[in-house]
């Protein structure tokens, strides 16, 4: 079941109704395995598929009691150390590619994830934190329909109350906010994913034929496009995920963690860390990054060289983080790539305040300048670590040659240099636009209506369409003269205007007019303000819906019934 | 109270604006004449379903719903300005249609055909005319076969079974009004192609790579023929895509004449003319001369088949590539294919077959 299909919608949509209906206890319990199992059955051709993923949590489950009843931490070693050897022999990572497996196909979906969750209780249990779990609530937990695919990675304890106790009443605050997530996520994933995904699809041949032709400029130029295009893509297509998921967890009553903080705002590669795929970091920081570094203290520790052991453990967590995202060998490059960020950074923020002071340091971080350097050079950082997810072993051999290595240096020197800028001309624009455009930090249809309907508030609502009608029409117009030219006076108009319509209606559905549209709505009706963000909510559920069920499989299901 | 209030007023919003979309959909839909003609080749069909013709093709089938026999048009982009409208006007009593769905082959001709048999009158006799070159024999599957494919199961309308059948998952007299309630999100698919191919030209143009532009229906009368340097290259192009045409393909014919001949309704093979410099030098082309009379001449003793050899009918000056005639040629071309037509016995009666259609009369 695609996460973005119409059939997940309506599968969701009989989960939360399910959810919100059934009691606390028992039949709590069973309903939430039913949909599991539903969720799972839906990914998989035949049951045999799923016996290798099912035999693995059973193992896991046969862990967390061995672990509850173990005194000693070689036993717990152990335990971790068979359950990650079994993970990489199901998941066929390349070093293990020699022995064999299961003679049928079957499905590993979600076991990256299985893995965090059970490694979590298990340890817990040893450690005595968390007491075991009963085995459904642990089969619930490990297989949870909304957190199955990619994450969040939620912990035990946070979940297992919310799946035994049927939730507080839901207000209709709780369902726009919610509602409005779900459809950011789509939005996110149907639309500016495939732009993104379209766009790296045409780049990545352009890229290899300038680096197989020598052309160092160009491939600067084209290597910096593509590897930004790509560091988006997977930002739009990874949060806008999490939005749908905890978007409908929040309506079933289920509240999942968040995984992404502005992770463009962040200001250096470890900062990104606490922004970006949040629950994975946080996991990794409980169970490798605390327990090593309290290893190397014991170990070594002095006063001076903690400071350095902790960049030890930051290496060490990121280049193990880097090794579970692929089962190939250019995965260790993306290791060392993680690995050296998180250990520049940190040795960074060690030594700069000692050979400067720490006085002239904080002085430094306070300017602007540097902010915006900080902001860009993480970003770039990270887009360029991130080629090991989009180029196969070849292409990674040619990008190693001197001619790539100059490219790569190159197109993070460029990204670094225009994200700065760009940076620094956000930050002087956006007070201004922020101002007609109405946002703030607050959702604005939850508030007292007092903004009376005014010249300013169709100036403000007025004038961003206008912008963007305007932009669009004449960056279409400027950019795309191969698919204009040549075509007659009514087509060019035709095609102005849907391209300009197109991105308005975008705009509207990823809720850019939102605040100044609620509040014109509720001023307009001071007394419906829960209607008047009802009706803005089914204008933008229109757009997403409509859209998802253009660009994604036929929902089948609705004809069914003939 | 409030909650299923909100819920409501939501989803009611949600509703009112598709049945808006229907409202306006349909008023562009008769604004622009595709109740009354399915033609893939139109402006008016260029823009509400896209110029490949594959969305037309499954969705604007209503015109195929009426008394009276018709004559459709079956083939690929060099067959799609061959004008329906042209073709009526020398057959008095008969409306026509064209089908051509760009970037298709054989194969998927006989999925045009059965679409068109789900609709048409059983009652009435009809003439199907498929336009045939070299190209439409290949084994690959064009950009039109994986359109058709991806129109047909879009929307959950139809089940893809095998190559030339799909299967209708609603009753076949609920096709026009479910078209009809489709129409917003058809509208809004066009939209959303569009924006695919402004923002790809867009792309290619930041990544330096320019494209040639793209010509205007109306200017394709103007536009210059190939030149030597253009036709080598087309010449080299076209083929790449091999050097024979596929046996599997070609045997297709049968069973599609088998069809309509069974039906009781008249099936004209045309062979469409190609450029010389484009026939002489490629070599699928000479394979397709070669071969096509052995897999013609069965098909050819069924009754009611006929082949129209439209070969040599146009002067390289009337191509402006190396496979699609000027527009204005095309409706010449149509003028002549109907007077031919309309000399040809009537469905299920007897007839000598190849025949060679009349002197231009310019």
């Amino acid at each position: 079941m695609n996460l973005t299909s119409l059939l997940f919608l309506a599968f969701a949509f009989m989960a939360v109704l399910l959810l919100r209906l059934t009691p606390s206890g028992v039949l709590r319990r069973v309903v939430i395995f039913g949909l599991n199992a539903a969720f799972l059955a839906s990914m998989v051709k035949a049951p045999l598929q799923l016996v290798p993923l099912v035999g693995f949590v059973l193992l896991g489950y046969g862990a967390i009691s061995v672990a509850g009843r173990a005194r000693s931490s070689l036993a717990l070693g152990i335990l971790v150390t068979g359950l990650v050897a079994i993970f990489i022999w199901l998941k066929r990572y390349q070093i293990v590619s020699a022995i064999p497996t299961f003679s049928f196909a079957f499905a590993v979906v979600g076991l990256s994830y299985i893995l965090f969750r059970i490694l979590h209780i298990v340890i817990d249990v040893a450690q005595k934190s968390l007491p075991r779990p009963s085995f459904i609530a642990y089969l619930n937990y490990v297989f949870f329909f909304l957190n199955l695919l990619s994450g969040p990675i939620q912990r035990y304890e946070d979940f297992a109350p919310q799946a035994e106790m049927k939730p507080p009443p839901i207000s209709w605050e709780t369902v726009n906010t919610a509602c409005k997530r779900v459809v950011l996520g789509y939005l996110m994933v149907v639309v500016f994913g495939n732009a993104a995904s379209n766009f790296v699809e045409i780049a990545k041949p352009l890229f290899f034929d300038a680096l197989g032709q020598g052309k160092m400029v160009f491939g600067i130029y084209l290597f910096a496009l593509l590897t930004f295009a790509y560091l988006v893509n997977l930002f739009v297509n990874f949060a806008g995920y999490m939005n749908i998921v905890i978007g409908i967890g929040g309506l079933a009553g289920i509240v999942l963690p968040e995984n992404f903080d502005h992770p463009f705002r962040s200001e250096s590669f470890l900062d990104l860390w606490s922004r970006w795929h949040i629950t994975l970091s946080n996991w990794f920081k409980t169970y490798l990054f605390n327990p090593l570094l309290r290893m190397l203290s014991a170990r070594w520790g002095t006063k001076n060289s903690t400071p350095y052991l902790g960049a030890i453990a930051f290496y060490v967590t990121f280049f193990v983080m880097a090794l579970w995202h692929g089962t190939t060998s250019i995965y260790v490059v993306y290791g060392l790539f993680l690995g050296s960020g998180v250990t520049v950074n940190r040795l960074w923020q060690i030594l700069i305040p000692k050979v400067f002071g720490k006085n002239n340091y904080r002085v430094l971080s306070g300017q602007r300048w540097y902010s915006q350097l900080s902001r860009a050079a993480t970003i770039s950082y990270l887009a360029v670590a991130l080629t090991s997810f989009w180029i196969d072993g070849e292409q990674a051999r040619e990008l190693g040659r001197p001619t790539g290595l100059a490219i790569l240096f190159g197109s993070f020197v460029l990204m670094t240099g225009v994200g700065a800028l760009l940076g620094h001309l956000w930050e002087l624009t956006s007070p201004f636009v922020r101002d007609i455009l109405g946002w703030s930090d607050s959702e604005v249809v939850n508030q007292p209506t007092t903004v009376p309907v005014s010249s300013g508030m169709l100036r403000a609502i007025a004038v961003p369409i206008l912008a963007l009608t305007l932009a669009s029409a004449s960056a279409v117009a400027l950019f795309a003269t191969p698919v204009l030219a040549g075509r007659s006076l009514p087509y060019r108009v035709v095609t102005l205007t849907l391209v300009t319509v197109a991105l308005a209606v975008t705009c509207v559905a990823a809720g850019v007019l939102d605040p100044s549209i609620s509040r014109c709505l509720s001023s307009l009706a001071p007394q419906r303000r829960a209607d008047a963000a009802a009706l803005w909510l089914g204008v933008r559920g229109f757009i997403v819906v409509s859209l998802a069920v253009v660009l994604n499989a036929a929902p089948a299901f609705i004809y069914q019934a003939f | 109270m409030a909650l299923p209030r909100f819920v409501s007023i939501s989803a009611l919003s949600l509703l009112i604006l598709y049945g808006l979309g229907v409202i306006v959909g349909t008023a562009a839909y008769r604004g622009l004449g595709l109740n009354k003609q399915l033609d893939t080749g139109s402006r008016a069909s260029d823009l509400v379903f896209g110029g490949l013709g594959a969305s037309a093709v499954v969705y604007n089938r209503r015109p195929l719903i009426r008394n009276g026999p018709q004559v459709i048009l079956i083939g690929s982009s060099n067959f799609q300005h061959y004008s329906p409208n042209a073709i009526a006007s020398e057959m008095p009593g008969i409306s026509a249609s064209n089908m051509a769905v760009e970037g298709s082959n054989f194969g998927d001709f006989e999925l045009v055909v059965n679409l068109a048999y789900e609709v048409l009158p059983p009652s009435e006799k009809h003439t199907f005319v498929v336009g045939l070159w070299y190209g439409d024999f290949f084994a690959e599957d064009g950009v039109g076969h994986k359109a058709l494919n991806s129109e047909l199961t879009r929307y959950g309308l139809y089940q893809k079974v095998e190559h030339d059948r799909a299967i209708l998952k609603i009753p076949r007299s609920t096709l026009p009004v479910a078209a009809a309630a489709l129409r917003p999100l058809i509208i809004i698919q066009r939209a959303w192609e569009t924006v695919t191919t402004v923002s790809t030209s867009v792309a290619h143009e930041i990544l330096g790579q320019s494209q040639p532009p793209a010509i205007d229906l109306a200017a394709l009368d103007q536009a210059p023929s190939p030149g030597a340097a253009e036709q080598r290259a087309l010449v080299e192009r076209r083929s790449a895509g091999g050097t024979q045409v596929s046996d599997d393909v070609l045997a297709r014919l049968m069973p599609v004449a088998k069809r309509i001949s069974d039906a009781g309704d008249r099936l004209v093979l045309v062979d469409l003319p190609l450029p010389r410099w484009h026939t002489d030098a490629v070599p699928a082309a000479s394979d397709y001369s070669r071969r096509k009379q052995t897999y013609f001449a069965p098909v050819l003793r069924l009754p009611s088949i006929y082949h129209v050899d439209l070969e040599g009918s146009a002067t390289d000056v009337d191509f402006y590539d190396s496979v699609h005639l000027r527009p204005k040629v095309c409706i010449e071309l149509a003028h002549r294919l109907a007077r031919t037509l309309a000399e040809l016995p009537g469905p299920s009666e007897t007839a000598i077959s190849p025949l060679k259609p009349g002197p231009p009369q310019n």
